[in-house]
């Protein structure tokens, strides 16, 4: 089977796009980088593919890549250098071992109350996607 | 700088009107969709546009102040007409060699590449190749003129999911490159929504609404909530459109009613819109037109 | 909804869910798909027949001379009898191939196939509805000119290429011929253009090989010798048609060509590295050469075409020009123009007639196709404006056939050198370049005209062929002699290879008809006019003999020919007019 290399010809990340989700175009792009950030699949010096591939590959107004690649570097993940294209500045923060156990049981902790309260597990996954959707929202309102 | 301006632009044919009265600005840089049902008056928008027909009444101008079908206008200016037309009996290597033949300005070896990455036959007649392979040729075409501003008719018309999507990114390739207006017209409202920063609904030969699709976005609201409370809320509201289901109504209303912003009615809560609900509300609605803001539409009367 | 409109409506419904099909259904089908040819086609004729019938009624008060240019016997066809002549083959050309090639290159033949009717019945059907909108036409205009003829017949006989294929059964029987010979050229070539060029070919073969009658036959033969042509054309079509069933019944309707005309050379294909650079920069003539690569095929035909007959010319002239005392009469009579040694009879219109096929063929091809599928929304938002596309088009063109127009007049030219005493008259003043450029130059430019106009192609060429045949019958008839002032006999006749213009009687009795025929037959032969003069002495008649020496030869021609460009200039700009003014 060939692999498809669409966008992999600067960058070293693939957009995968999902429109019917809700979430903005644009901040789908900037979670996926946060989140190779995250898996190391990019590091600091590593170049994001350019505008001209991504929306070649996906079909997404250039604007909309555009703004991604400028909250990056509002977040400070990013820097644009003029003419060659916008590069990884930063890591992102990992987080610790132990600090992810102790929230897994906090988080376990507030499932053992919602369920006793009489939430079924449907009704605890829309809860936590629209909190944290807001939690979003807010975040960016407040960074927007 | 606009690249499409029309004031007071009607078109007739016989006793029926494409176009009535219509006054649009759009600017330089857009991706602007063409929305409407069909006989709305899109293709007669593009045509008018590119210098293919003449007004009845009314003036049209594109690229700041030029005559569609100027040769000026003619050189910056790319247009694909609906089902793509180009010479059936004619090879893909003739089709290029005319379009070099016919334009002052024509970039040969982008159109070259192009048709060697779409894996296109250079000595297959047009008439041969599918319809996305002729659409994709007619867009390389008037690509490879390097225009400043691209008309299309319903280009995704006849093609597969596929060939749509390759379609599209060559499209958006060019834009981003060079940083071309597009105008096109279409029925699929999920592409609309990804590729367009602007946006032009025409309904019965009226622009219904025209602007940047984040500010229309933002300048509606749905409110949803009980029915029986609908004849109690104030006329200001003037919802655009009334949706009931059983015990609940929905309401798609304009954020902007008054002067000061004001809350939602007791009962009622409120959320966005997204681009399709919004669509389909006003072509359900056609005498609903969304109030022009300075920025929506251009200067009523001749340019 | 209105009452009116749903009256029509209802009315249309019945029609289309009623239980049985319509009588007639494939004529109905016929004429609405080739209405616009087979209407042309039927205006000639009624045009023929009314210049007949005017021609009876006015007789010599009127300066309508038709009948004079039949009395020639010696000579070949000029325009009238070009124009009745004319009739069938232009049926086989914009009717019969039509019939055939449409249908075949788009599939649509595959819907008739199967709706209930058979190939073969498919085809006899279409044949037989054109034939029953033109046959009867060709039987009244037959009818009509044998009546007139019945005068002149005694005097020139009817076996001559004038007369024999104009009688009715004969032009019946060449119309049906015609239209079979466009079909099976059609089911054969598959392209339209080929197709065309396949049925002027072998109308050209029929015309030498397929006639009965010689100069040496009793005139009371006539009818039964016209039968006989009949019998001989129907029994040809019957084998043509046969042979399309044939044809068709084999090979699927879209993209199967026969073997034989795929052979046909295609060009290798470029490579992408040279086509780029080919590319690169905008060549000289640009617009010309998008012209050509568009027009390209259907050019070279009609230059083969024309091509044929300079060849013919050039290989028969070589012939002549070595022996031309001894051959020269031999070649008088057009027909064995193509053939050393070929009988007398032949009807050999064609070189006079190809400025009437190819222009407007080629003319309505400019303009006509790019209207009628759209491809306008390709070519007005390039980067030239419309006019300069138009113009450029006409330019290009029009340069081409008109310079292979005045190649080919300059060979007949060296053809006719040892021979210069008819000059004057038709054919050979109309195959001399200048005149035959010129009609290629105004065909060409009114079809492109017509074919704006109109947004179609057959119907713009079959007008214009119909259009500028009369046209040039009429100048032919009535301009010439007006163009120069003209001299004058009395009772005298005129010097050698004078061109008629008119001739009237002054007498004190009656004149008998038979020696004002004789007076026109011979009017420039010295050595028969003895006898008449001493006709003209004893009826105490004076005979005034209007004419325009042969020494004004060159002049008339420069003063024709001028004024067919300045007519094909007004229709080019007028053309890119039309093309500014129009939507797409």
């Amino acid at each position: 089977m060939a692999i498809d290399k669409g966008q992999a010809a600067t960058g070293s990340v693939a957009f995968r796009l999902d429109h019917g989700s809700g979430v903005p175009t644009y901040l789908q792009l900037v979670r996926q980088v946060e989140q190779a950030l995250r898996l190391g699949l990019l590091g600091p010096g590593d170049q994001l593919p350019t505008v001209k591939e991504t929306v070649e590959s996906l079909a997404i107004n250039p604007n909309t890549v555009m703004k991604a690649y400028r909250e990056l570097e509002h977040r400070g993940l990013a820097a644009g250098r003029p003419g060659l294209g916008t590069f990884i500045k930063a890591k992102l923060q990992r987080v610790g071992g132990a600090e992810q156990a102790a929230l897994a049981r906090r988080l376990a902790a507030w499932m053992r109350h919602a369920a006793a309260a009489g939430l079924d597990d449907q009704s605890i996954t829309a809860m936590f996607d629209a909190v944290l959707r807001n939690l979003h929202e807010y975040e960016d309102g407040m960074s927007a | 700088m606009t690249v499409l301006q029309a004031s007071a632009l009607s078109k007739r044919y016989r006793a029926v009107f494409a176009l009535r009265d219509c006054n649009l600005a759009i600017p330089d840089g857009s991706v602007t969709g063409l929305i409407g049902p069909n006989g709305a008056g899109k293709s007669t928008l593009l045509h008018l546009a590119a210098g293919l027909r003449r007004p009845t009444t009314g003036s049209i101008r594109v690229l700041d102040g030029l005559v569609p079908g100027s040769s000026s206008a003619l050189e910056s200016v790319g247009f694909v007409a609906a089902d793509a037309p180009l010479y059936r009996n004619m090879s893909v290597a003739g089709m290029l060699q005319v379009s070099r033949d016919l334009n002052p300005v024509w970039d040969g070896r982008y159109a070259v590449r192009r048709v060697d990455e779409l894996e296109l036959p250079l000595t297959a007649k047009v008439g041969a190749l599918s319809g996305g392979h002729q659409a994709q040729l007619a867009l390389t075409i008037a690509l490879a003129k390097r225009p400043r501003l691209l008309l299309l008719d319903e280009p995704l018309a006849r093609l597969d999911p596929l060939a749509r999507h390759q379609f599209l990114g060559l499209l958006m390739a060019a834009v981003a490159a060079d940083g071309i207006s597009v105008i096109f017209s279409s029925h699929v409202l999920t592409e609309l929504g990804r590729i367009c920063d602007h946006l032009v609904l025409l309904s019965q030969g009226r622009v219904q609404l025209a602007g940047q699709v984040e500010e229309v976005l933002a300048g509606h609201e749905v409110l949803t909530g009980p029915a029986d409370q609908v004849t109690s809320l104030p006329a200001t509201l003037a919802p655009i459109r009334i949706a009931q289901a059983g015990a609940q109504v929905h309401l798609l209303v304009r954020t902007h009613r008054g002067r000061e912003p004001e809350p939602a009615p007791a009962g009622f809560a409120v959320q966005p819109t997204v681009l399709e609900e919004l669509v389909l509300a006003y072509l359900g609605e056609p005498a609903a037109t969304a109030l022009p803001g300075p920025e929506f539409a251009g200067p009523a009367g001749p340019v | 909804m209105t009452s009116a409109l749903t009256a029509r409506t209802g009315a249309l419904r019945r029609r289309i869910a009623g239980p049985r099909r319509p009588r007639l259904a494939m004529l109905r089908l016929v004429w609405r798909q080739h209405r616009g040819a087979l209407s042309v086609l039927l205006s000639l004729s009624a045009v023929a027949i009314g210049a007949l019938v005017l021609a009876d009624l006015y007789d010599r008060r009127f300066p309508v001379h038709l009948w004079r240019t039949f009395l020639w016997q010696g000579y070949g066809p000029n325009y009238p009898d070009l124009a009745m002549q004319a009739i069938p083959l232009a049926a086989a050309l914009f009717v019969g191939v039509p019939l055939i090639v449409p249908e075949l290159e788009d599939g649509t033949a595959n819907f008739a196939w199967t709706q209930g009717y058979g190939k073969a019945r498919w085809a006899l059907s279409k044949l037989a509805a054109a034939a029953a909108v033109l046959v009867p036409a060709a039987v009244v205009l037959g009818l009509v000119f044998g009546w007139w003829y019945r005068l002149y017949a005694p005097a020139t006989g009817y076996f001559t290429m004038h007369a024999f294929a104009l009688y009715a059964p004969a032009l019946a029987g060449w119309t049906v011929l015609g239209l079979s010979l466009g079909m099976a050229s059609a089911a054969l070539a598959r392209r339209e253009r080929r197709a065309m060029a396949l049925t002027l070919v072998g109308w050209v073969a029929l015309h030498h090989y397929a006639v009965v009658g010689s100069p040496r036959t009793q005139p009371g033969a006539l009818w039964p010798l016209q039968f006989i042509q009949l019998a001989i054309l129907l029994a040809i079509s019957g084998v043509l048609t046969s042979g399309v069933i044939v044809l068709i019944q084999g090979a699927p309707a879209i993209g199967g060509m026969p073997r034989l005309l795929r052979a046909v050379p295609t060009r290798a294909a470029p490579d992408a590295q040279v086509l780029a650079r080919q590319l690169r920069r905008r060549p000289i003539m640009a617009g010309p050469r998008a012209a050509w690569r568009q027009h390209r095929a259907g050019l070279l035909i009609g230059l083969t075409v024309l091509g044929l007959y300079a060849a013919v010319l050039a290989i028969t002239g070589l012939h002549i020009h070595a022996e031309p005392a001894r051959l020269r009469p031999r070649y008088a009579s057009f027909a064995t123009l193509y053939l050393p040694g070929a009988s007398t009879d032949g009807n050999f219109l064609l070189p006079l007639l190809l400025p009437f096929l190819i222009g407007p063929f080629a003319g309505a091809s400019l303009t006509g196709p790019d209207l009628e599928q759209g491809t306008v929304r390709f070519a007005w938002a390039q980067g030239v404006t419309r006019s300069r596309w138009a113009a450029g088009k006409l330019a290009a063109v029009g340069c081409v056939l008109v310079a292979a127009a005045v190649a080919t007049g300059l060979i007949f030219q060296w053809w006719d050198g040892p021979y210069l005493a008819e000059r004057l008259a038709d054919p050979w003043f109309g195959l001399y370049a200048p005149v035959y450029a010129g009609w290629m130059a105004v065909t060409l430019t009114a079809a492109a005209l017509v074919g704006a106009l109109t947004r179609t192609r057959t119907f713009a060429a079959v007008a214009c062929l119909a259009g500028t045949l009369v046209a040039a019958a009429a100048n032919a008839e009535f301009l010439r002699g007006h163009y120069l002032p003209t001299a004058v006999a009395v009772n005298r006749p005129a010097p050698p290879g004078s061109l008629f213009v008119n001739s009237y009687v002054r007498h004190a009795g009656a004149l008998p008809s038979a020696i004002y025929t004789r007076v026109l037959q011979d009017f420039d032969n010295s050595t028969a006019w003895t006898g008449i003069e001493r006709a003209l002495t004893r009826y105490h008649a004076t005979n005034i003999l209007v004419y325009h020496p042969a020494s004004q030869f060159w002049q008339l021609q420069a003063i024709e020919s001028a004024a067919l460009f300045a007519l094909a200039l007004l229709f080019g700009a007028a053309t890119v007019w039309v093309i500014r003014r129009r939507e797409a």
